[in-house]
Formats: structure tokens, sequence, C-alpha cells
């Protein structure tokens, strides 16, 4: 136990008290005003019951039954109920999504396998803003934040989707969605402390200007402590802005704009010449700011057609010793959608991109050229047919891309929705994706660390224009049933058939001898590497009385990887152990009393290569004194003190430890 | 020292939260739902027909997959409208339907509505649905979410059809609906 977890017991034991004294007695109303309890509704006048929000979920619900993909969506409530305090570690939470920390400010997160921290199959957007680089194909985790308590839910499909969203979204789409301005409380503000989570505070506030303009603002700031014996602490600032703007009944406009900047340390282990060990490690301090702005206007024609026209700027710089990174990009896409013939429902869209980046030089890295834009323009067609009303919808559709690497991309689908009784649905799919070149795979050259002997070798890792992308061909298959009202489950099992994935093959050993005798092996990318992956994932949520809900998932996956005759890659099949076989994830949401949360999370992941597996818990204690005010108590990781989640940082970054944490936060609003 | 310190803390969260405003919490909507169900029962006047005895209780009836669970039990509790006791009944699909008084009929079995009609025509029950255009298409009250707030609409010629007097404050509140 650190220091601050020692400071902690006293306002911990004192918050556990004042739970079990509103446990042990019904909670007296604060004042006349106080809410009463719901089966008072029956007394209200109709007048004043009309005028009482409600919270619904049954539409949205209904839509998720029939939706003839692997999706799971994870509700706003579900990130406040569980008390996760970054959208990574939210993901913890979905099936078939595999969530390891790297260090303190970095993951390694892919879904149906291909983990690593720069995971490259895997697609995430905010609020319509697709937020990873084309520099990795992959996502800087410790930059995609908003107010959590803004989000409205975070929707993750797990197979491809490229077929309406593009390249990238080859194993897994991760869409997160926040709320109207119109919802929310007019002011909220929260702050807490704790020993991973070391202090935290936010404050959001929004209004309405006129009678069809909401708006909200927010700002934040978080910090991190390291990991188990790591130097590797970070924090972070945040501010945004969204308004939502009813210009007339059929049209609606957003705007929204962020900006972050935030500080991070980290441990890297370079090669140095001038090092008595050849190799140098040292802390890292790097800095991350960044801004977009989003706008985006709806019009409505009808109750099935309508139209979409969304542009966004967003900027991204990181100033590090690895290497410093400043991107500016552009996108502008256009989507209808309208009913043809009865019983067809049709989206067309077009869309294009532009990333323009500035990379400077680092004595390891380099990319040439130092400054690139890459284009993206790209077209696509859905076509919804209902072959028999509420039995049969066959989906079809195709994205056709055209990218400055490889050119001309096709990415084809086909699903296919049967519901054979009510509160019954099975699905079927076949798509294929592609994984289009990322900017290091054409244009990098980086130096691995020294490997002792004599001579020692150094590794250097290139780029290569020819590299081309990487394809997916996907089954898939889904059943969802709804027994009771209080009990749904969800399964879903894979096959994927990859080809032309990345592989590394060595060239020639070159000797060289200033500034002393060492062998430098050139590695290039290739695409030499075949896969196959298959498993399933299957998840139950039952709501066992009104006050206690639980829910489970498992996820199961299995890879093969295999280079081809031609290749002389040693490292690339070995991705097969980065990646778990078995997931699994239990939660217990229990409502105490009307003022009393309390939730329980179970963990299990299963081996990696170099990482035992692990069983992790978390729980999470609130309390509302007041409809207005809520205190929560939340511990996370309470299995152990600390445990490995995964193998290699990447770029020579040492991995650390995730530890056991606590942390205490009070939420106001009015 | 840090006793105090935490105490004076705890103190001031107390204090904090005497002081603060409170405000109407939402409810789930099925929570609502069932209170403007009883409301229903309160505010129609079914005629003396539709019940066997001075003391019969008003049954409410739900077919198809139930949304309420127990909520609806739970709202109602063992209140009293126009001083008869009030039951709840399931009804597993638009055929099984048996007499009640009012029939609330789920947004999933909305394209059973015709089926449902033809079920109560000649009866007084009250059809009450939750899903756009039911009001137009027969039903006596439809509740609808819109921007989070319930909204209430009333096709009365369905109600006069049914033989059923609703209460003007309850009309007066609602968007008037006619047959399609």
């Amino acid at each position: 136990m650190n220091v601050v977890a020692r400071h902690f017991v006293p306002p911990a034991a004192a918050l556990l008290a004042i739970c079990a004294t509103a446990l042990a007695q019904e909670p007296p109303p604060a004042n006349q005003q106080e809410r009463k309890p719901d089966q008072d509704l029956a007394d209200m006048s109709i007048e004043d019951l009309m005028k009482v929000e409600v919270t619904s979920v049954s539409k949205k619900e209904q839509k998720l039954l029939e939706a003839p993909s692997a999706i799971y969506v994870l509700r706003g409530e579900d990130l406040r109920r569980t008390g996760v305090s970054s959208i990574p570690e939210a993901l913890r939470m979905v099936p078939g999504i595999e969530v390891a920390r790297v260090d303190s400010s970095k993951w390694a997160i892919s879904a149906r396998g291909f983990g690593s921290r720069f995971a490259n199959k895997l697609l995430v957007m905010i609020d319509g803003r697709s937020v990873y680089t084309p520099l990795f194909s992959g996502v800087y985790w410790d930059v995609q934040d908003t107010d959590l308590g803004d989000i409205d839910r975070i929707e993750v499909i797990r197979g491809p989707g490229g077929t309406t969203w593009g390249a990238n979204a080859v194993n897994g789409v991760i869409n997160i969605i926040t709320k109207s301005s119109k919802e929310g409380e007019r002011l909220q503000a929260t702050a807490g402390f704790g020993t991973e989570d070391r202090e935290f505070g936010s404050v959001r506030w929004g209004g309405m200007v006129g009678e069809n303009f909401a708006w909200r603002a927010f700002a934040k700031y978080s910090s991190w402590d390291s990991g188990y014996r790591g130097i590797d602490e970070w924090w972070t600032s945040r501010g945004g802005f969204r308004g939502d703007w009813t210009a007339s009944a059929d049209d609606a406009v957003t705007i929204i704009a962020d900006y972050y900047y935030g500080k991070r340390h980290d441990e890297l282990t370079w090669p140095d010449f001038n090092s008595p060990t050849l190799n140098t490690t040292f802390r890292e301090t790097s800095v991350a700011r960044g801004g977009d702005v989003l706008m985006r206007w709806r019009h409505t024609y009808g109750p099935k057609s309508s139209m979409e026209l969304q542009a966004y700027w967003d900027h991204t710089q990181r100033d590090a010793d690895i290497a410093n990174e400043d991107r500016d990009t552009f996108d502008v896409a256009l989507q209808f959608r309208f009913p043809l013939m009865g019983n067809q429902d049709i989206v067309v869209g077009a869309g294009y991109r532009a990333s323009r980046d500035e990379i400077g030089d680092a004595p390891t890295i380099n990319f040439a050229p130092g400054h690139y834009t890459q284009n993206l323009v790209s077209a696509f067609i859905q076509d919804e047919l209902t072959l028999m009303e509420d039995k049969l919808r066959l989906t079809v559709g195709t994205k056709v891309e055209y990218n400055s690497y490889t050119q001309v991309e096709v990415q084809p689908s086909a699903r296919l929705l049967w519901l054979p009784a009510v509160h019954h649905a099975v699905w079927g799919s076949v798509s294929r994706a592609v994984r289009t070149p990322s900017r290091a795979e054409n244009d990098v050259s980086f130096d691995l660390e020294f490997m002792p002997g004599a001579p020692p070798v150094l590794t250097r890792i290139s780029g290569d224009r020819e590299y081309d992308s990487e394809s997916l061909i996907a089954w898939e298959l889904g059943y969802r049933v709804e027994p009771m009202t209080s009990l749904s489950l969800d399964a879903a099992v894979f096959y994927n058939e990859y080809n032309k994935l990345t592989s590394v093959e060595p060239g020639t050993p070159v000797v060289n001898v200033v500034p002393f005798v060492h062998v430098v092996v050139p590695v290039a990318f290739d695409n030499n590497l075949e896969g196959r992956t298959y498993g399933f994932e299957a998840t139950a949520r039952w709501q066992v009385i009104e006050s206690v809900r639980a829910t489970a998932s498992y996820s199961f996956l299995r890879m093969n990887l295999d280079i081809d005759n031609d290749s002389t890659d040693t490292t690339s099949e070995d991705g097969e152990r980065s990646s778990p076989k078995h997931q699994l994830y239990v939660r217990g949401t229990f409502d105490l009393v009307t003022n009393v949360q309390f939730d329980a999370v179970g963990r299990y992941v299963s081996a990696l290569r170099d990482v035992p597996a692990y069983v992790e818990a978390d729980l999470r204690l609130a309390w509302r004194p007041v409809s207005n005010l809520e205190a929560a108590l939340v511990g996370q990781n309470l299995a152990r003190p600390h445990h490995k989640e995964f193998r290699t940082g990447s770029l020579g970054t040492t991995v650390t430890d995730v530890e056991h944490g606590v942390y205490f936060s009070v939420s106001v609003k009015w | 020292m840090k006793r105090i310190a935490w105490g004076t803390v705890a103190l001031f969260a107390l204090g904090a939260t005497g002081a603060l405003a409170v405000r109407q919490e939402p409810v789930p909507e099925y929570d609502s739902k069932s209170a403007f169900l009883y409301n229903f029962c309160v505010y129609t006047e079914w005629p003396a027909s539709a019940f066997t005895k001075a003391d019969s209780p008003i049954v409410i009836g739900i077919v198809g997959k139930d949304p309420f669970g127990d909520t609806l039990k739970r709202i109602v509790g063992d209140r009293t409208a126009q001083k008869r006791a009030i039951e709840i009944v399931r009804f597993e699909a638009v055929k099984d339907i048996k007499d009640c008084h009012l029939l609330f009929l789920p947004a999933t079995e909305k394209k059973n509505i015709a089926d449902a009609l033809a079920k109560l025509k000649g009866t007084s029950t009250v059809l009450v649905g939750e899903s756009d255009g039911v009001a137009a298409k027969g039903a006596i009250f439809n509740i609808l979410i819109e921007d989070k707030k319930p909204k209430l609409e009333v096709n009365t010629d369905a109600a006069a059809r049914a033989g059923v007097k609703l209460n003007s404050r309850l009309v007066n509140l609602a968007k008037l609906v006619k047959d399609e």
C-alpha cells in the first residue's frame, strides 16, 4: 500500500459508515420538494405527470435486437455505474474487445485478435469524427476522451464495418456518441482523488439560447499515477463545447469543438553508440495537444428519408523525444437515406478526407519524406431490403475507396436478418474489409535496441513503398433472444480469413565499423502473412429483481497465423499469442436502497505470451443523500497489488504493471 | 489533526446537501406509463354493462410481451378507481384477449392492432397504445414519448364507438386524433 492509499482509509471508512446508516433506515425526505417514492407517481395530477421526464430505452433496444451484426452498446449509465475514468477502461466491459494496459498512458486495444499497442484493425470514432491516426492506423488512446458524464452510449461492432465506415474497420468499429446538449443537467461539477486516478475534476454547464439552441461546455482535468515501479505518470486537461440547433422542424445542426493539452512520461530504451551497454534507458516526457471542430447538418424529408452533411477539422500535435508529429485532418461527408419501391431502405454517401502531417526526426526514428498529405475519396451504397415483412431482411452494400497508397479498394458485404418469432433474431453475414497502409509502413526508418553479442546487432526496421493493403473475408452468424422482459441473450460466431497481413522481412546484414564494429540487420515491412481466426462471444443480461441486474459475457478466440513459403519472417507468427483466448466479464448492479448504488465487476483474461492469466475485481459504492449530490468510492483492480497485462510496449517503451487503486469522488448538479 | 480535517469535510458536505435545491428526477418510461394507465382508470366512465357487479374490479389487460414487468403492479399498488379495485391480467397474444376494461397494446404488438380492434369490436374496452399512428388506427389513448416527455393522444371517435365517456380534464391535455 502506498502513502496515498494509507491516507485514504479514514474517508473510506467514513463513507462506508454513512452508507451503512443509510441502509439501516429509510432515507428521510430532505425537504418538501424531495423526490417522492415512485409509486406516488400514481397520485400525481395528470398535468404534473405529463411534465415528468422519462428515461426510455425500449425503441433502441428493439432496434438492437434486429441489428444484423455483432453489436454491443455500452450505455452512459454503465460508465457511471462502474466508475471507469477513461474510454479504454470502459471498453473492458465489451465482449470480444481485448484491452491491455501497456503503461499508465498506453493501451493495446483490439477486437477479435491482433492486440498490440499499435493495433490497426479497429476504427474508432467520437461523434462521427475518426480518431485513428493514419500514422500507424491505430489510436493514441491517451488523447481520446470527453466528459464521460456526457457520453450517451458507446456502440461497439465486432467484425468488419468497412461497407459503411471504410478502411480500417476490419475487426471492429467503436462509436462514441455524446448526448445532445438538450439533455443533461444545467450545471454539474465532479471532483475526486485517489491512488491511481490521482486528482481529477470536471465542470460542465449548459443551457438554452432562445427556444431552439441548446449548448453545453465542459472543462476537465485528470492525472494518473505511474504503473507498478514505473515512472510513467501523466496528466491531461481538456475543454469542449457542443451546440444543438433545431433550425426548423426538419433541420438539426450540431456543432462540436474540443481542445486538449497534456503531459505524459514513459521509459524508453534506445540504441546509444556512446553508452558502454550500447543501449540507453531514460525517462521521456512528451506533450500532446490538439483540437477539433465539427459541424453536422441533418435534414429530414420524411420518416425514412433524410440527408446528412458533416465536416470536421482535427489538429493533433505530439512533441516527444521519440518523434514530433504535427497533423491536420480535414474531412467532409455527405449521406442520403431514402425508401425505394416500398420495401427498400437505401443509404448512399460520399466523402473526402485529407490528412497532412509534418514529422520531426529523432535520434532513432525518422520518416522520409518528413511531410506528406494522404488523400482519401470514398463512396458507398447500402440497401436494406425487406424480403418478408417483420420476418426477413437483407442488407447489401459496398464501399469504394481511393487512397494515396494503394489506389482503389472495394469493401462489399451482405447481411441477412431472420426474425423467426417475436423476441428472436438470427443473422448471418459475409463481408470483405481492408486495412490500407499507414504512413509508417511506407516511410518509417527505426532502430530497435542493440542485441549484445560479438559483434553487437542492430535491427533497423524500414517502411516499404510496395507495401499493400491487408484484406479480410469474414463470415459471421449471430442469435439474439429475449425469453422474458428481464432476460436477454446475445451470441455471435465468426470465421475470419486474412490475406496479405503485415510481415517483417529481414534483408542482408551489413557490417559497419563506425564508431565500432557492429552488424545492422535491415528489416522491411511486407505482406507475407496469412491468417485464420475464429471464435465466439456470448452475453447475457438479467434483471434479477427490480433492484438487481447481472451481466455476464464470455469471449473465445483462436488465431492461426502462417508465413508464406517465400517469407523469412521469424516473429510475426507469434502475434497469435498477443491476444487472449478466453475472456470473462461479470458484473452485478445493485440498487441497495433508493439512494445507494453498489456495483461489482469481475474480469478474467487468459494468458498471453509472457503475460500470465489474471483475475481482477472492481467495486463501486455510491451514495446520493439528496438527488443532486452523489459521493462515490471506487476500487479498481482489487484482486492483487499489481498485475501485468501486455508483453511489449513497442518502440522500446517499458511496460509497467497495473496497480490496484481506490478513488473517492463527489459530484453535484443543479 | 487528520480526523478534525475529515470531520470538517463531512460537516461541510452535510451542510451543502441541505442547501442544494432539488429537482425532479426522470422516471423510468414504464413507471410513467403505469401512472397514466391508473389515471385512465380514474378518468374513464364505462357503461354499467361493462361490470357484472357494483363492486367488480376494473381490469387492465396487457397483450403480447409485457413491457411493464412488475412496474404496473407496483405503481398501482392497492389503489382503487371509481370505488373499484384494479386488476391486471396478461394475454399471450391478440387471439387470447378476454374481457377487460383497458387493454394495453405494446409497441411490439403495433402491427396486430387491426386484429385487436376486431377482437374488441362491440365491447367497451379502451385500447391504449404507445406507438406512432395507433390512435388514428382506432386506439382510444396513445401515450407517446417526445423529447423525453409523455404526450397523450385521444381518439374521441373511437371512444364514442366503445361507448365510454372520457373526463374533459384528460381530453383537454391530449392531442385529439381522428380516425384515419
